[in-house]
């Protein structure tokens, strides 16, 4: 087996630091499973030197067994680095919106250029990427790994160690998230932080593996009984340790004891502070012990003895305190808004959650109220999670699993039984860029060639964008008559005669058709094309032995139609699309505090969009600030799409109702992104991408029971069965906005349900259908 | 109304939340919560502000394309300097094309922002002079209606006035009336026959130039027999003849007893009165079309007042008045024709009768300039063609002019 290779700018057994530290573990550990491992770094020391010089000879070193090659670093302007720097820490917290890039005018192209860099690394990189089984690039911020990774994307795995800053939303941070080809999270809060910041395109690449803690070997009779004069077990306290700085939000913690204290003088709960730093706390504060930077043993005495560890940083991607601290019984409280270490509490049972000063200090007198069995319950719960998390064997296995370095071999796909099909063409009526049937086509494709078959997309209609990956239809050349042969059948097409023709095994999928009654009154043109559609579905029906619908809603039209037992077919909709960067004007336009409605579909009398926008117009009348987001193609001149702006115009919608078009997939994914529910009004829906999309994207589907979409949506969304009472559609649509109670109930059940829709399971039903075929 | 698989959720639980939250809406609107419940006022805005201010963000972004080289810091080392110069010798060969390109950018872009602040200033505008137009139309309609109510005082008030006035003075000016005074005593009706025949013009003259009133006559349907045709004034008959041979149905009113005579003598219908007096003895609402050629000019003020007054009251809806009289534009007709008939009072000036018919409930109100100068009479313009041109602007346009009305 190839080497796992190592990327992190610093290295070495001793350096503090979360990322420096997990890379020395993993690489270590690894290396005791028999794991060939290097590391690829820098000749800096350490992250606190100077970027620019080599403190170390570059060249190979052998540290028992792990090969660690070190690079020197470029020189850089360290005065243009600190001014892109300021310019980014300039803006403040709040104003940060996922999807639009705080480092403006070209501040974050110098951040990274003037970063720690080496080019001498990059070149290693690309000359000998082919003799790496993986590169694991640590952390997600220097200009090695934002400048390295994207040589070797296909093999990169990137360990990001997220935090919810400044850094996390530069473009280039993007850029190496959405190219690489997998992410380790250290706890599942950096894995949500992660989805929040760049949507679901990174949902299947992610994997969280936890980060292990050393537990102490040591008997607790062994530590030190005394700390800095302190009789620990006759002491009852509150332990802080870590960095003590504002980033950290130690003086918070202080400020609150300090109220705690006036409030409950004769308290006798103390707050210890432990950990490196500048600034001296609790001098002025009665019962808070300011020890400074302690010993290791120190430390893990005061861990053990302790009522319970406050972590109050808002910037952890990972608190190894937290779990120390399960990992001996006791609980644990960390600042609410902080995802990483909120959501390990939350979903350990093993501690609280606060967030304000008055949150704090109200936490310490209800610490001092309990007794030791109430607190051991808590810590209990927490040394269970951490057993899982945070045990290194655990956590190595995970590293192993996901890397594929102990399977026998990846398993071999089902090949094609001997003389049978060797090929297997799509035919569809027409093929553009963002239409449901044309992405379905390239992904059956894509699963035929993965089978062996040779597959070709044939079309009548090609949109110019799409070239690349269809042929124009011209009277059946290029499709043999042996060839297997899928048609794709929706509106009315000139395709039926040849598919009826066709001497080869042949089965017809159905995409269904708009009912023309639908349309008629409004679009007559369009009617007329769905009839031909569906009056062709009766003299293609004897001549297609295999058929499906995209839906048990679509198939019991071809049954009706005359077709003898159809499968069912779902379209592909996997959350691998989204990811590409979201469209950054789109992404701050949205991003606007206001509550964001979505429809997504063509501008058509069957979607009712004139209905949404009615209902739409209750909503905002009862709630206000809101916008409705309406995606879809249109002609200007369109009777219908001037009829809704008629509409629009009439209740005064016109800042609050957006039509955006039919939209380049980086806007939709904005779209999608910055929306809250999915409401759809329509009336006709042969499957519904859009709402399996919402789904994706952890958008509650709020729609009109009709035609296929509640099979789409199984268990997933909320259905409504009448449209006439727009108050009562409104205040259930706010409550799927605002109720956490019921959007939480919703979005789980729909993650289950979307997984029906990835390839995987579209992948046995397309077996069958080729079986089928096969005869 | 709500449905889910979702085995989480319980329905009847969310329906009474649901319910719940409708109530809490309710209750918030009934106190009058500003905010919450908007007006929804529709707007005619036709420009969407959002998308145009996106759009112009857009252009305002890439207004100086073309102006610098980008800093290229996804290349380094030599290949950033080198890329760094060549970008730089592009920039600087392209400015041939870029410099008035983006001089255009610029100028297009500033007038696109003055064109959108114009926009923008006229839609309020115009949603300023919508609403006051929404005052000026309530009010005008009271403004009708006091109008109306008006008139009619008035004509109270001349009627009682003139009945005191009779009984004032006493028996011996019992049987007068204003028009007879003014048209002279019965005496000198030969006369003013003799005068006619002598001054006013040959009867196939003006049977021409009357003929001019009929296609307005048959437009406001008049001459059907319950919509008559009363000529004041019908002096020799002329505009009754031509009624006659049209099949109209017509009836003159002359206080002329030769004239009365000779009409009738030809088998017109023909009463012997005052107008005033005969007017007032119609009922409402009674006549088809009232005209009146070259008589008003005989009449006070106040009788010709009266006499608009009474035409309004006894026309039909949609009847037609026309008073035709000399015109004073005409030079030669102001200062010396008109004075021809001894017993014209003064000439008329057009405009200040144009606005008393509308003042006095006449709708519709024009004036009609008749008959100029033939040219022959005209002054030559080969000479000095502009003066010649103002002199027969003053001494040979319309001799005549009719002021035209019709009942709403």
């Amino acid at each position: 087996m190839k080497p796992v290779a190592f990327v992190i700018p610093w290295f070495g057994e001793h350096l503090k630091g979360g990322a420096e530290q997990q890379a020395w573990q993993v690489a270590n550990r690894l290396l005791q499973h028999g794991v060939k491992v290097e590391v690829l770094t820098t000749c800096c020391s350490s992250f606190l030197e100077d970027w620019s010089i080599n403190h170390l000879p570059s060249g190979v070193e052998n540290l028992n067994g792990l090969l660690v090659r070190r690079f020197k670093v470029d020189k850089r302007n360290g005065k243009l680095f600190n001014d892109a720097n300021a310019h980014a820490l300039a803006v403040p917290p709040e104003n940060l919106r996922p999807g639009s890039n705080p480092f403006t005018f070209g501040t974050g192209e110098q951040f990274v250029a003037e970063n720690i860099n080496s080019l001498s690394l990059e070149r290693y990189l690309k000359r000998n990427k082919k003799k790496y089984h993986a590169f694991i690039f640590i952390p997600y911020l220097y200009g090695i790994i934002l400048n390295g990774l994207p040589l070797v994307a296909e093999k990169a795995w990137l360990q990001p160690c997220l935090h919810d800053e400044v850094y996390a939303y530069l473009a280039e941070v993007e850029n190496i998230i959405r190219g690489c080809h997998g992410i380790f999270y250290n706890s599942p809060g950096e894995e949500r932080l992660a989805h929040d910041l760049f949507g679901p395109g990174i949902l299947r690449k992610g994997k969280v593996v936890g980060e292990g803690v050393e537990i102490s070997e040591l008997n607790r009779e062994t530590l030190p009984r005394q700390v800095a004069g302190l009789h620990l077990d006759q002491e009852k306290y509150v332990l802080c340790l870590g960095r003590r700085d504002n980033t950290k939000n130690t003086s918070l913690l202080v400020n609150s004891y300090h109220l705690y204290r006036k409030r409950h003088p004769e308290s006798t709960l103390k707050l210890i502070l432990a950990g490196p730093g500048d600034e001296k706390y609790g001098a002025a504060v009665q019962g808070i012990y300011d020890l400074g930077l302690v010993a290791e043993l120190d430390k893990e005495a005061l861990l053990s003895q302790c009522v319970a560890l406050f972590q109050p940083s808002r910037k952890e991607s990972y608190s190894r305190v937290i779990m120390e601290a399960w990992l001996y019984n006791r609980p644990v409280a960390v600042h609410g808004a902080c995802l990483a270490t909120a959501m390990a509490v939350e979903a350990a049972g093993g501690g609280w959650l606060a967030e304000s000063r008055e949150e704090w200090s109200r936490l310490f007198h209800q610490l001092e109220q309990m007794d030791e069995g109430q607190l051991l319950e808590f810590g209990a719960k927490g040394r269970e999670y951490a057993r899982q998390y945070a045990e290194w064997d655990a956590v190595i296995d995970r590293y192993e699993s996901v890397l594929g370095l102990r399977s026998s071999g990846a398993t071999q796909k089902d090949n094609i039984q001997p003389n049978t099909l060797r090929t297997i063409h799509q035919l569809t009526p027409g093929f553009a860029y963002g239409d449901a049937i044309s992405n379905q086509a390239i992904i059956l494709r894509e699963l035929l060639r993965s089978k062996g078959y040779k597959s070709e997309i044939f079309t009548e209609h090609l949109d110019p964008l799409m070239v690349h990956e269809a042929k124009l239809f011209m009277e059946g050349k290029g499709i043999h008559d042996d060839a297997g042969l899928i048609y794709h059948h929706s509106i009315g097409a000139g395709l039926t005669d040849f598919v009826i023709k066709h001497p080869g095994p042949k089965s017809l999928i159905y995409h269904n058709v708009t009912p023309p009654d639908l349309v008629r009154d409004l679009e007559p043109e369009l009617a007329e094309m769905l009839e031909q559609g569906l009056s062709d579905l009766k003299l293609l029906a004897p001549h297609f032995s295999v058929s499906a619908g995209a839906s048990r809603f679509n198939s019991c039209e071809l049954e009706e139609n005359g077709f003898t037992d159809p499968a069912v077919l779902p379209i592909c909709v996997a959350p691998e699309k989204w990811n590409i960067q979201a469209d950054p004007n789109m992404m701050a336009r949205l991003q606007d505090g206001k509550d964001n409605i979505l429809f997504v579909g063509r501008v058509v009398a069957n979607k009712c969009q004139h209905d949404l926008i009615k209902a739409f117009a209750t909503y905002r009348t009862m709630y206000g600030n809101c916008r409705l987001i309406l995606v879809g193609g249109f002609m200007e001149e369109e009777s219908y799409y001037q009829s809704l702006m008629e509409l629009v115009r009439s209740y005064g919608l016109e800042g609050d109702v957006l039509f955006a078009g039919k939209v380049p997939d980086s806007t939709l994914h904005a779209c999608y992104r910055c929306s809250h529910l999915f409401w759809s009004m329509s009336e006709h829906e042969g499957f519904g991408v859009p709402l399996i999309e919402s789904m994706w994207f952890d958008i509650p589907v709020f729609a009109y029971k009709s035609s296929a979409v509640p099979e789409t949506l199984a268990e997933g969304g909320l259905l409504f069965t009448h449209k006439d009472d727009f108050t009562q559609l409104a205040a259930a649509a706010r409550l799927l906005l605002h109720d956490l109670d019921l959007r939480n109930k919703i979005i789980s059940a729909q993650q289950n349900r979307r997984k029906d829709f990835l390839p995987e399971a579209i992948e046995m039903k397309l077996d069958d259908l080729i079986r089928g075929m096969n005869g | 109304m709500l449905e889910t698989k979702n085995s989480e959720i319980d329905l009847a639980d969310l329906l009474e939340k649901v319910a719940i939250e409708l109530k809490m809406q309710q209750k918030k609107q009934g106190r009058g919560q500003k905010g919450v419940f908007r007006e929804d006022l529709p707007i005619n805005d036709p420009f969407t502000w959002s998308q145009l201010k996106e759009t112009m963000k857009v252009a305002e972004l890439n207004v100086n394309a073309g102006a610098e080289v980008t800093s290229m810091l996804h290349y380094r080392g030599i290949v950033r300097k080198i890329a760094r110069l060549l970008g730089k010798v592009t920039v600087f060969l392209g400015r041939v094309i870029t410099i008035p390109q983006r001089n255009f950018n610029s100028s297009i872009l500033h007038s696109l922002r003055i064109t959108l602040d114009g926009i923008r200033d006229m839609n309020r505008t115009t949603a300023r002079l919508e609403r006051e137009m929404e005052h000026i139309k309530e009010k005008s309609q009271l403004v009708d209606y006091l109008k109306t109510g008006l008139i009619t005082q008035e004509r109270r008030v001349s009627i009682l006035l003139e009945e005191l006035r009779r009984q004032v003075n006493g028996a011996e000016s019992g049987q007068e009336t204003l028009v007879q005074e003014l048209s002279g005593p019965n005496i000198l009706d030969p006369l003013y026959l003799a005068f006619e025949n002598q001054f006013r013009g040959t009867r196939e003259e003006i049977i021409d130039r009357l003929m001019e009133y009929l296609p307005l006559i048959r437009e406001a349907r008049a001459g059907a027999e319950d919509r008559e045709i009363l000529d004041i004034g019908c002096g020799r008959g002329e505009w009754l003849e031509i009624m006659n041979d049209e099949g109209l149905v017509a009836k003159g009113l002359d206080i002329n007893h030769v004239l009365v005579q000779d009409c009738r003598d030809k088998g017109f219908k023909v009463e012997e009165n005052d107008a005033l007096s005969y007017l007032r003895s119609l009922p409402d609402n009674s006549l088809g079309a009232i005209t009146s050629f070259h008589l008003i000019e005989h009449l006070e003020f106040d009788t010709r007042v009266a006499l608009f007054d009474e035409s309004v009251r006894v026309l039909k809806s949609g009847g037609i008045a026309i008073f035709e009289t000399p015109n004073p534009r005409n030079l030669l007709v102001g200062s010396c024709n008109f004075w021809s008939d001894p017993t014209h009072l003064r000439p008329l000036y057009p405009e200040t009768h144009q606005f008393l018919m509308e003042y006095r409930g006449f709708c519709k109100v024009e004036l009609l300039f008749l008959h100029p100068h033939e040219d022959d009479q005209r002054l030559p313009e080969e000479e000095a063609p502009e003066l010649a041109f103002r002199l027969n602007e003053l001494l040979s346009c319309a001799r005549d002019y009719a002021i035209i009305g019709y009942k709403v």
